[in-house]
């Protein structure tokens, strides 16, 4: 054996939940046992989760390849080239010295959030390290920064509350260190709630060591000394990741007493939710630690001054925490340079939809929704125009195309009716029913209500009737104006956010896209051809191939005809059930919805 | 931060407290907010949203109830968006409430009678009650008892489980057992000095004579024909409706003073217009509809045609009819029928042609049987087309053509239509046209003031306030809505009368109803929802004596015999109360009747829940819960307990016991102050049937089940206890009592009462036996109370005992406080008394010991007895009794002790303590308070200031008072205890600390 041994591959593989689902762990088992030779490893989700399973190859000769959909038939591939034996797979490559597809969405993004994730070994605190992981609260202590320095930093950063509402990080720590009282608490509020947003569930499950750091820096701010961390049950990957960060941190001694051999006493429990979405809201979330059913109390006072178990309490999302070691490392005038005058930084969004480039994207504040749907995510996926995006969840709002120039900013987005929120992108094309829309988020609204005010718990559920009146083509003009009253109504008459925010799908919808509610009740057409009561489904015979695909799938057996002699195809109108089924399988695009 | 702020409370600058919220500075202001889930005992909650008002520069609307005041506040509580946002809460809030605010029966009778509150009554053996209570509404409860059509018996929910009950036969049987036993006198108002005419002796014109007189006005009642009655004399055959009593009803209604003037006609003797002048404020026209409606058939004027009102009104007149032999009676309604029934009673052979079939008829199939049974002969689908007479012009036949069925006309009922060439000729001497009545309106033709009329022939008017077009004139009954039943011109006189009381008030007259919302009628019910509740019963009705006996004698005696009392009762019992426990003090139904909220602006679910009676005491109704919270929050924040929680989210959360068990499973300690807090009846006493709801009369008192002197607010009806709540700001207890307190008056009922004089005597006989005795004051007694009782002792020898009180253990959470003997002047009094200190549980030895105002753990076989009068306000004084019979106020005849007291005494029934205990000791001396009180300062020195006439009853000002202080608990707890485990509630948890 003369020959020097070239170093072993070095294959990362997208280990999130994305990546799981995607298949990840098979193909691990194929790289060990096809590439035994290799130092095989896992990361977190790197955000593209349309891309999933993502790996990274990175070989002497050839540097670090990044791939996109890898399975078990590609896998041979993929080694070979970097055995040298064959040619690259262009098609699945996203990103290495040589040209890729999908580059753009990486390149166009600006991460400090998720700086790590996709690239660290979430259950390594030296690979967080190794990243310059801890060095932002070692410096604190070490330099002897005073908490009411680490509060300036942060004014100066100009951060502001990534839960959706936007308030300064540093004013409310401000009211929390000035409360009096010894004992202080931090929360992390990791109840990510909103159908379509990840990105807390990604940086818990991909980067944990990066929001514990996080944590350390807000609770030393405030002076807490208890902390919990407050992640939804349905993330078990991020609990046990946070969990392990948690106990490596505390033997590492970064939590506990006389943290980094300060006086500085700090550790942090896991409070897993059950899943309400009202847990999100502070007051809720509050309830929901101390044992209570998790409702939402009256506020002032406000839980910096009264909170968890009635001392002075922060709670900081995630993706706030996750920013604040960056903030302390580069200073937070750095952080100030990027973004727009009154929104700083970079903000998170799970961009998802009828999107070719869906997943995790970080862009700098001012990034205008186009630039994110078009140059990020690519544009449509399906080739029809975007007519709306949805930001915020069942909180937010849609916004138009032609408000698609907005700045992504705090005051620009709520200007539109819609809200920055926690950061759920959500692309609708001409295939969407922007009536349909409003009542999913008014159904998924009126579940989560915790059911304590009038107007969130009966006034939700009355809109959400209205909204199925007008969807099955039974509704009249003065139920639309009833809508709007009530949603007014809902908004300025309900406790907490999920109650004053519920209406907002509606109101925007009602004020882009009022066309569309008009053709339900006047015309009883549904325009996007979604709503089941108002549309039929109609095969086209000149285009239909007679293939009888539509025939096997059709669940009700509207659909008859003889093979091979379109002419002979038709649907039964008294069976059909407008389920769609025919339209999804056929291969010639010969069926009509109208 | 300075004390106060200045506020705007609607465009008014307020000094306000700083940390106030605007609930209290709008109630310091006198500015009332609704809410449904505030209470003063709980922390500000925010989720009704009823009290919501609008500040200048906030998001949205803020809740009153939470948010605090701040320096320049501006408020507005009575804005447009404010009010339309309690609207509309109100409105959601009613979109997902199910019930019946008055129950169906109630809602369907024209006059609005009380039926579910009346029967209740008879349920109870109370048929005095019950007809008070039906002449809120009808004064004429015989005359329709007899021959009401009674629709409400078509919407009673009872039909869904087996069969109606018989509420006519009932109020029938209440009205007649009242006047039997001398009618009830309702009080009149002082005279107004304002008159009004009443144009029409019928039951509209008596019915609003017989309110506004109540209401003070001065009413002479104007009556065309001879005797008052309209239509219910004359139109009514004495066989259904007795004249005497009738006489006699109409009689009570007189004797509140109703001047009558008989055999005078409007449009002959007078006018509206001179009536006016005569100097009447206000008129009503009440004239009724006694026309016949003609036929419309040629040559009906002939000799030998009658309209059915006038042969029936010729009958009662005594006027001569000229009764052929063979009489036609055309028609298919209650007068058709009385027509043929009269001429049977006359000796004709009747036929009744009717031209639809025997389904449509209009009449009561119980009539239609009747008739039949008495030999008239019916022909269906038959209409008369010619009169035919004979060369005298006397009617000789009657051509008549056959009929059938074709589609259905606006009333619903197959329009007949002639059959062509069916024509045929039959042989009548006579034909009664009963086929309707018109109002004769040549009485006010050339009056004028005449009133406007309809197309109808009626006068228009207001349906809601019986004002017509002329000013001061109002019109009710059949002249004004068209013919109908007497129930509805009995409903129409009495809504007149509060119109005519608001117009001569000058106030605008406009009658506002009260909102009520419903469950739905019978035919849109299921039966399942309400059949497994009940056990199938047969009905109890009226009898009809059989057809030969009514035709006996002329056949002019009654035909139907009534209900008896113990029928009566057993049928009233067959009511499944339907209406809503809280009617008479609902929030929601107040404020939505406030706002004018309408329960039909939002459809959609609502939620659908069985009632929970699982809890003895309890009930909890969920369709009406409008998930405020309160119950859960006094249970958890204010009793510590948490028996109730939420149950799901979103539009389905709601309320229920932990883990759905049975309220006896949770921690519940029955306290029932969740029924408190309700302020729907979503959460009632579950008292079981026969419980009204009635509108009460509440009375302060003060608990006696302990000696720590809750106070209670008792609501009494008729006699009866039926409902203790709380009272606000009780400093005792604050506002909080205990399940004994607020259930027991339960057990008291129909335990055997004693009046108060024969009471006395037994104890005192028993006394005179008493052999060693002891009295055991209660330390919560006043110093003259004592001394009292110190004299009883002494008058039997006896030994004066006092329980110092003593601390408990531990003061758990949930002990309750009592009152422990403390203040100078108690210490020197019982000490001058060589009275001596036991403690709780301590063995007595005496032969008999009497408690006064306080109880004791052990007997040990002695003769008990036990005073213990609470005294409450002025208007009432309550007893209270122990459930289990262990002590009371006095002795059964039999030996065994009994302190039952079902019905509250009237004040002057139950003298102050002090007094009974002098009276006990014989020393009738004492009774005084003031010779009471120089008795006691003559024997101890110290305590001669009592002298003073100024000084306070009960010397509480002047640190005397006793002091609250956790002590043990003693066993009338633990016999509550039990006794709660005896009817069914599995192993309560004791408020004390007994550890049961």
């Amino acid at each position: 054996m003369n020959q020097k041994p070239s170093k072993p591959l070095e294959i990362i593989v997208g280990e999130g939940t994305c990546g799981i689902a995607a298949g990840s762990k098979d193909v691990i088992d194929i790289f060990t046992e096809l590439a035994p030779e290799a130092a095989i490893k896992s990361v977190g989700c790197a955000g593209m989760c349309h891309d999933e399973v993502m790996v990274e190859i990175i070989d002497e000769k050839r540097g670090a390849c990044l791939y996109r959909k890898v399975d078990k038939k590609n896998i041979p591939d993929l080694l070979s080239f970097h055995r040298g034996e064959g040619k690259v797979r262009q098609d699945l490559l996203i990103r290495s010295s040589m040209p890729s597809v999908g580059a753009d969405y990486l390149d166009r993004q600006t991460r400090i959030a998720l700086r790590n994730i996709g690239q660290v070994d979430p259950q390594s605190l030296d690979a967080y390290r190794e990243r310059g992981g801890y060095r932002s609260i070692e410096k604190i202590i070490t330099e002897g920064i005073k908490p009411e320095q680490v509060i300036e930093e942060v004014r100066v950063s100009g951060l502001r509350g990534r839960g959706g509402a936007g308030f300064p990080t540093a004013v409310k720590w401000g009211f929390a260190r000035s409360a009096k009282g010894e004992k202080k608490y931090l929360i992390c509020n990791g109840d990510e709630g909103d159908p379509g947003a990840f990105m807390d569930r990604s940086l818990l499950e991909g980067d944990p060591h990066n929001a514990l750091e996080g944590m350390l820096i807000a609770a030393y701010a405030i002076g807490a000394s208890s902390g919990y961390a407050y992640i939804r049950a349905e993330y078990p990957l991020a609990v046990e990741h946070f969990r392990k960060a948690i106990d490596d941190a505390r033997k590492a001694g970064l939590l506990g007493n006389n943290i980094l051999g300060s006086s500085f006493d700090f550790d942090v429990t896991i409070k897993q939710g059950a899943g309400a979405f009202v847990c999100g809201e502070e007051t809720a979330l509050i309830a929901s630690i101390e044992g209570e059913r998790g409702m939402p109390r009256i506020r002032p006072p406000f839980p910096a001054v009264k909170g968890l178990f009635g001392k002075p309490t922060i709670i900081n999302n995630v993706e706030s925490l996750a920013n604040l070691p960056w903030i302390i490392e580069h200073g937070g005038a750095a952080y100030a340079e990027i973004g727009t005058e009154k929104s700083k930084g970079t903000k998170v969004f799970a961009l998802a939809g009828p999107i070719k480039r869906g997943g995790l994207v970080e862009v700098p504040m001012g990034t205008t929704v186009r630039e994110v749907l078009y140059d990020i995510g690519g544009g449509s996926s399906a080739g029809r125009p975007i007519k709306a995006v949805q930001l915020g969840g069942p909180s937010g709002g849609c916004i138009p195309e032609s408000l698609f120039d907005t700045p992504i900013e705090y005051e620009a987005l709520n200007a539109t009716g819609a809200i920055m929120g926690s950061g759920g992108m959500v692309v609708m094309d001409t295939k969407s029913c922007m009536v349909d829309i409003a009542r999913y988020f008014l159904e998924f609204t009126q579940i989560e209500s915790c059911g304590k005010c009038t107007f969130c718990r009966i006034g939700t559920l009355r809109m959400k009737e209205l909204l199925t009146r007008i969807c099955d083509g039974q509704g009249t003009m003065d139920d639309i104006d009833t809508l709007e009253d009530i949603a007014h109504q809902v908004r300025s008459s309900s406790l907490c956010g999920l109650g004053q925010t519920a209406p907002n799908p509606v109101l925007t919808t009602l004020k882009y896209f009022r066309d569309e509610y008009v053709a339900h009740v006047e015309e009883k057409r549904c325009p996007a051809g979604v709503c089941k009561g108002l549309i039929t489904h109609t095969i086209m015979q000149d285009t239909c191939t007679g293939c009888s695909i539509c025939e096997r799938y059709c669940p009700v057996d509207a659909i008859t005809g003889v093979i091979k002699k379109p002419e002979s195809w038709v649907i039964d109108h008294d069976l059909c059930v407008n389920c769609g089924m025919c339209v999804e399988v056929c291969n010639s695009d010969a069926i009509s919805v109208a | 931060m300075s004390d106060t702020v200045t506020v705007f409370l609607n465009n008014v600058s307020v000094q306000a407290p700083a940390g106030a919220t605007i609930r209290e500075v709008a109630a310091a202001n006198g500015v009332h907010i609704p809410t449904f889930c505030y209470d003063d005992r709980l922390q500000p909650y925010a989720s009704c949203f009823l009290c919501v008002v609008e500040v200048e520069k906030a998001r949205g609307l803020l809740p009153a109830c939470s948010t605090v005041v701040a320096e320049g506040m501006v408020i507005h509580t009575d804005s447009e968006k404010v009010i339309t946002a309690r609207k509309t809460a109100l409105e959601l809030l009613l979109s997902d409430h199910a019930g019946d605010c008055v129950a169906p029966c109630e809602a369907t009778c024209p006059a609005h009678i009380d039926i579910q509150g009346y029967i209740a009554h008879i349920a109870n053996g109370n048929p005095e009650a019950a007809v008070r209570l039906i002449k809120k509404s009808n004064p004429l409860p015989v005359v329709c008892g007899r021959i009401c059509p009674h629709p409400c018996e078509l919407q009673c929910r009872r039909g869904l489980v087996d069969e109606p009950v018989s509420i006519n036969p009932l109020k029938r049987f209440a009205a007649e057992y009242e006047l039997e036993h001398g009618a009830y006198l309702p009080e009149t108002a002082p005279d107004t000095g304002k008159r009004v005419a009443v144009v029409g002796g019928g039951p509209a014109g008596l019915s609003a004579a017989y309110y506004l007189r109540q209401m003070g006005h001065a009413v002479v009642i104007f009556e065309a024909l001879p005797e008052l009655g309209g239509m219910v004399r004359y139109g009514i055959p004495r066989f259904r409706l007795p004249w005497e009593l009738l006489d006699n009803e109409i009689q009570s209604i007189l004797d509140l003073g109703v001047e009558v003037r008989t055999g005078k006609k409007l449009g002959e003797d007078f006018t509206i217009a001179s009536l006016k002048k005569e100097g009447f404020d206000a008129v009503l026209l009440a004239v009724g509809a006694h026309r016949a409606k003609p036929m419309g058939v040629s040559r009906e004027e002939a000799p030998g045609v009658i309209g059915g009102i006038d042969f029936l009104r010729k009958v009662v007149l005594g006027e001569e009819v000229a009764l052929g032999n063979q009489v036609a009676v055309i028609g298919g309604g209650d007068t058709a029928m009385d027509c043929a029934r009269v001429a049977r009673r006359k000796g004709a052979e009747v036929t009744l042609l009717y031209r639809r079939t025997q389904a449509e008829m209009p009449a009561l199939p119980m009539e239609q049987d009747e008739t039949m049974e008495e030999g008239v002969e019916f022909m269906f689908l038959t209409a008369p087309t010619e009169v035919l007479v004979d060369e005298n012009g006397q009617v000789s036949h009657l051509r008549v053509i056959s009929m059938k069925l074709g589609d259905p006309d606006e009333s619903g009922r197959r329009r007949p239509v002639p059959v062509e060439g069916s024509e045929e000729d039959l042989q009548f001497d006579m034909v009664i046209s009963a086929i309707g009545q018109d109002p004769d309106m040549s009485c006010v033709e050339d009056d004028p003031e005449k009133p406007e009329l309809t197309r109808w022939n009626t006068f228009v008017y207001d349906e809601k306030t019986n004002v017509t077009s002329q000013k001061g004139v109002f019109a009710a009954g059949d002249c004004a809505f068209g013919p109908d039943t007497v129930i509805r011109a009995v409903g129409e006189g009495q809504r007149s009368a509060k119109a005519i009381d608001l117009y001569l008030s000058g106030a605008d007259v406009h009658l506002q109803n009260e909102y009520a919302i419903t469950r739905g009628r019978v035919q849109d019910l299921k039966m399942q929802d309400f059949a497994s509740r009940y056990t199938h019963e047969k009905r109890v009705q009226d009898s009809v004596l059989p057809a030969e006996e009514r035709l006996k004698d002329g056949g002019w005696a009654p035909i139907n015999i009534g209900l008896e009392k113990i029928q009566a009762m057993a049928e009233a019992s067959r009511c499944i109360e339907c209406g809503c426990n809280a009617r008479f003090d609902c929030d929601l139904r107040t404020y939505a009747t406030e706002y004018g909220a309408d329960d039909a602006r939002f459809r959609g679910d609502k939620r659908k829940y069985d009632n929970d009676e699982r809890h003895p005491l309890i009930r909890i109704e969920g369709d009406k819960c409008i998930t405020c919270g309160s119950c859960v929050r006094i249970c958890t924040e204010v009793r510590g307990i948490g028996a109730l929680c939420f149950i799901n989210r979103g539009f389905s959360t709601r309320i229920g016991p932990n883990f759905d068990d049975p309220l006896q499973l949770t921690g519940c300690d029955a306290c029932g102050m969740c029924i408190d807090v309700c302020p729907t009846g979503a959460l009632a006493p579950n008292t079981g049937k026969e419980a009204g709801p009635w509108e009460a009369v509440d009375a302060m008192t003060s608990c006696s089940s302990c000696s720590r002197g809750c106070g209670l607010m008792v609501a009494t009806a008729e006699g009866r206890v039926v409902r203790v709540q709380s009272i606000d700001g009780d400093p005792v207890n604050n506002a909080v009592i205990c399940a004994e307190g607020r259930f027991g008056y339960q057990l008291l009922d129909d335990r055997g009462s004693h009046d108060y004089q024969s009471s006395v005597e037994d104890v005192k006989a028993m006394l005179a036996s008493a052999g060693e005795l002891a009295v055991v004051v209660s330390p919560r007694l006043t110093i003259e109370q004592t001394y009292a009782a110190a004299r009883l002792a002494r008058r039997y020898n006896g030994r004066l005992l006092y329980i110092p009180g003593e601390e408990s253990a531990s003061e758990k959470p949930d002990s309750v406080r009592y009152a422990k003997i403390s203040g100078e002047a108690n210490t020197a009094l019982l000490d001058r008394l060589h009275a001596g200190g036991i403690s709780i549980g301590e063995e007595l030895k005496a032969d008999t010991v009497v408690f006064v105002g306080t109880q004791m753990p052990s007997c040990n076989g002695q003769k008990i007895i036990a005073i213990n009068p609470a005294k409450g306000n002025e208007e009432c004084y309550f007893v209270m009794a122990d459930p289990l019979q262990t002590e009371g106020m006095t002795l059964n005849r039999d030996g065994n002790l009994c302190m039952v007291h079902a019905v509250v005494p009237k004040p002057e029934e139950v003298p102050d303590c002090h007094a009974l205990l002098a009276e006990l000791a014989g020393e009738d001396s004492l009774k005084e308070l003031e010779s009471l009180r120089n008795a006691l300062a003559d024997e101890i020195e110290e305590l001669s200031v009592i002298r003073n006439p100024d000084s306070d009853k009960r010397l509480f000002h002047s640190g005397l008072e006793p002091v609250l202080t956790a002590v043990s608990p003693d066993t009338r707890e633990r016999a509550f205890a039990a006794h709660l485990k005896a009817i069914g509630m599995y192993e309560p948890r004791c408020a004390c600390a007994c550890g049961d």
